[in-house]
């Protein structure tokens, strides 16, 4: 069995025997893959898709494996493009382990999906994790009798503690190949297909060939390419047994298969799961709470106002960034390079290439070491906070009616919240979005109506003591938000947004695991931005070498006067397109120089709000949405964001408000 | 409703499905057995509906008395599934995956802002829309005694 196993493993992948970690969301996947890997890991795109999978190395025993943590799933039938690509490294990748990992309190609705993994002839292993919590819940599982029941280890694990981490590892150690031969018979039409379909195939797939026929009969794409790279000939059969199908069924096959699921893993989970009351009142009550909007929203705002601008505003973008940018780069850095650069490159052009005062390194580097890597890292501890908690679906629950006027479902809140970091991170959290039309419309918003964490610092300083100025702003800002959203969902085509979205039990945030999740993101984040920093800092430098900078400047300059601004002002809404912040910046120099009265200062900062969204996210729009989608939505915010601040500055000055 | 011909249960909503394929299918007022394809004309809702109340008033509160669709339900109950309206097979797929199938108990935490649902020890949040595809009947010594 051993042997069978060892080779057939190589024959997959070369170097190592890979383990995939699956389960649902939310279980503790990423906990226990971290547990199982330590420091060797990376984090990359699924070939062919936006998805994020982290990889990493294990030595257990003395043998080295590969262990893969895959995105959330609940069975085979997929709907997102994260469960796809977790089906897919199952059925593609030929793992040598599958670690089911469920919510043990959850196990009766968990089980059906590792029945579907025994079907699917997987070498399965299942971890019943947050034993602690389901000790708690007053839920008593009799782990042998399980193990009876499906004929694979079972192991009862709390991944945050380290509870049964050793057990399992044995139990990896020595697994000695799949014993299991699990069928689930559905009956009636669709097993009639099912037995001719599996007819049909040959033997050349990683998985059990009723797995390949069943998506194949659901008529699941990704399963059907595979198919047709390897029999093409066999296409239009299975499309015959689809047609056969639904002609006698009622409802769709995974509809039936979930249905003959659902009830044998009923019987087992009867046979091994005891229950007694339980439960945790004051969690209980909480949730209660953040999900009734009238406790909810002030909950919500206590939350952004010490999270967000407390932390991530005062401190982080206030406090530190002054330390690191004032002190470490300004007085040292900065001189540093000049020094050796101008000593180093001969010609002044390209001198300024790297260190004048657009330059790669005194600008590009420094703004994305210097500003943006602290506030995004003091974002992301907050948020990661936020997320290890369970706020967030809750948040999600609450806002879901609001958004779905907009076109949104209350999923949306997620990248929303993430703008307030950085617009050009959220832009690419997105992906995560269901259908293309609410990723379109929260690019669109994002980029108009969110202001990123560094250009919030400013604004909010700039209208430091303005109390109804800054409600003007607010009040501005957030209808154009609502109003642009509602035009969108009106305006583009596609299949109107569906919510639901489980909620997890409210938590204590663990600290390690905070940590490692900031780490995670910070360093993806600055993989990803830090390019993007350098190419703006290049194109600026050949703006201002061409005369395209001081071009523009100047055409800018009338649409500057139109919203009743000194044309000075110009020079800040370009800088405002290079970095969003640097234009709120340079605003702050024009307040300081008694430039701008109080109505100017809230017309400048609604217009630098919505203006153009800087480079890097004009950068990821179109990497994201494409070339077309990318310039459109930034034509339409130049112009609405000027027509806004013209419309804004026009009543303000008739209606004779003095700020 | 019950087939007359073979006696197997089943919903004249969900039903439809039996008659892909047939071009009458769209106007047609028949309702089609999935189990033998007899052909049958489902009771009119007015005559159902005034039945319905009336056992509201008389019966003891079993689990499969009564059909409601889930957001037309009140809060703090529970209830068990009954049916799912499988025609959008998008939405389809979202309510298998909280596992809201037939059979399954759950129970109605919150309506408003948005549905939330206790499914065995977790809980769910879903929108009005997909609240209105899961059919229910409330349970004895449910949470309104
Ligand atoms: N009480 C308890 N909490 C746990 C346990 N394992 C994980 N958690 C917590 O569960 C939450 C989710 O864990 P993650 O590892 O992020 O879950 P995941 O499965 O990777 O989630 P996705 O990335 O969304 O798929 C975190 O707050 C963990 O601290 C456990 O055994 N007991």
């Amino acid at each position: 069995m051993m042997e069978c196993c060892e080779s057939k493993a190589h024959h997959h992948s070369p170097n190592l025997r890979t383990i995939a970690i699956v389960g649902n969301p939310n279980v503790g996947k990423s906990v226990l893959f971290n547990n199982l890997t330590g420091r060797y890991m990376t984090v990359a795109n699924y070939p062919g898709t936006t998805v994020q999978v982290a990889r990493g190395q294990a030595r257990i025993g003395t043998v080295d494996y590969e262990v893969v943590d895959t995105p959330g799933m609940y069975s085979f039938s997929s709907i997102t493009e994260e469960e796809k690509v977790a089906r897919n490294i199952l059925i593609r990748e030929n793992p040598y382990l599958v670690i089911h990992l469920v919510d043990a309190k959850n196990l009766e609705r968990m089980l059906a999906f590792t029945l579907q993994l025994l079907e699917a002839e997987l070498p399965t292993i299942l971890v019943l994790n947050m034993m602690d919590e389901t000790r708690r819940a007053g839920v008593q599982i009799d782990i042998p009798k399980l193990e009876q029941e499906l004929k694979i280890p079972v192991v009862g694990t709390v991944s945050t503690t380290g509870e049964g981490m050793k057990e399992l590892l044995h139990r990896i150690e020595t697994y000695g190949g799949k014993e299991h031969h699990y069928r689930i018979p559905i009956g009636g039409p669709i097993e009639a297909a099912l037995n001719k379909s599996e007819d049909l195939l040959n033997d050349s797939y990683l998985v059990a060939k009723r797995l390949i026929g069943l998506l194949a009969l659901e008529e699941d794409r990704d399963v059907l390419d595979l198919i047709k790279q390897k029999q093409p000939e066999i296409l239009f059969r299975l499309e015959e047994l689809r047609d056969e199908i639904a002609s006698h069924a009622v409802s769709p096959v995974e509809y039936e298969i979930a249905m003959q699921l659902k009830k044998e893993a009923d019987r087992v989970a009867g046979q091994v799961m005891k229950t007694s009351n339980g439960g945790d009142g004051f969690k209980e009550k909480l949730s209660g709470f953040m999900m009734n909007p009238l406790t909810g929203l002030p909950i919500l705002f206590v939350v952004l106002y010490f999270g967000l601008y407390k932390f991530v505003g005062e401190f982080g973008a206030g406090t530190v960034v002054d330390f690191i940018e004032g002190s470490v780069f300004e007085r040292y850095l900065n001189p540093w390079f000049t020094r050796v650069v101008t000593s180093v490159v001969p010609w002044a052009v390209l001198q300024s290439l790297f260190v004048g005062e657009y330059g790669l390194i005194t600008l590009g580097v420094r703004y994305a070491v210097a500003l943006i890597l602290p506030i995004v890292t003091f974002f992301f501890i907050v948020f990661s906070i936020i997320e290890d908690s369970g706020y967030l679906p809750r948040l999600a629950m609450l806002i879901d009616r609001v958004f779905k006027k907009i076109g949104l479902s209350g999923r949306a809140v997620i990248p929303m919240v993430l703008g307030f970091g950085c617009d050009t991170m959220a832009t690419m959290v997105t992906r995560t979005l269901p259908t293309t039309r609410e990723r379109l419309i929260s690019t669109l918003l994002l980029a108009l109506a969110i202001p990123c964490s560094a250009q919030l610092g400013v604004i909010l300083a700039l209208l430091h003591g303005r109390p109804l100025a800054t409600f003007i702003w607010a009040g501005v800002v957030s209808m154009v938000f609502l109003f642009v959203g509602y035009l969108a969902a009106q305006i583009i085509p596609g299949e109107k947004p569906s919510f639901y979205m489980e909620l997890p039990p409210l938590r204590w945030p663990k600290v390690s695991n905070v940590l490692i999740k900031t780490y995670v993101r910070v360093k993806w984040y600055f993989y990803e931005v830090l390019p993007l920093f350098l190419l703006a800092s290049v194109f600026i430098w050949l703006g201002q070498l061409s005369g395209v900078f001081d071009l523009t400047v100047n055409l800018l300059k009338r649409p500057v006067m139109l919203i009743g601004m000194p044309p000075e002002a110009a020079k800040v809404f370009l800088f405002g397109f290079f970095r969003r912040d640097y234009g709120a910046a340079g605003l702050y120099d024009l307040t300081k120089a008694g430039l701008l009265n109080g109505t100017q200062i809230v017309v400048a900062c609604v217009a630098l709000t919505l203006f153009l969204p800087c480079i890097a996210q004009f950068l990821m729009n179109v990497k994201e949405r494409g070339w077309k989608t990318g310039v459109w939505i930034s034509f339409f915010i130049l112009f609405f964001s000027f027509g806004v601040a013209f419309v804004l500055n026009f009543a303000l000055t008739h209606l004779g408000v003095v700020l | 409703m019950k087939c007359t011909l073979c006696g197997q249960e089943f919903n004249e909503t969900s039903a439809h499905t039996a008659c892909k394929g047939c071009g009458f299918a769209k106007d047609c007022s028949l309702v089609k057995c999935p189990n033998c394809g007899f052909e049958d004309v489902p009771v009119p809702n007015w005559i159902r509906n005034f039945f319905r109340k009336k056992q509201h008033h008389a019966a003891v509160q079993t689990c499969d008395s009564l059909n409601i669709r889930l957001d037309q339900l009140e809060v703090r109950r529970k209830v068990k599934v009954t049916d799912v309206e499988t025609q959008n097979r998008s939405a389809l797929q979202k309510i298998i995956a909280i596992g809201a199938l037939p059979g399954t108990e759950l129970f109605l935490i919150r309506r408003f802002p948005s549905y939330v649902l206790q499914i065995g020890r977790s809980q769910f949040s879903i929108d009005r829309e997909l609240a209105s595809l899961i059919y229910v009947a409330p349970c004895s010594g449910d949470g309104r005694s």
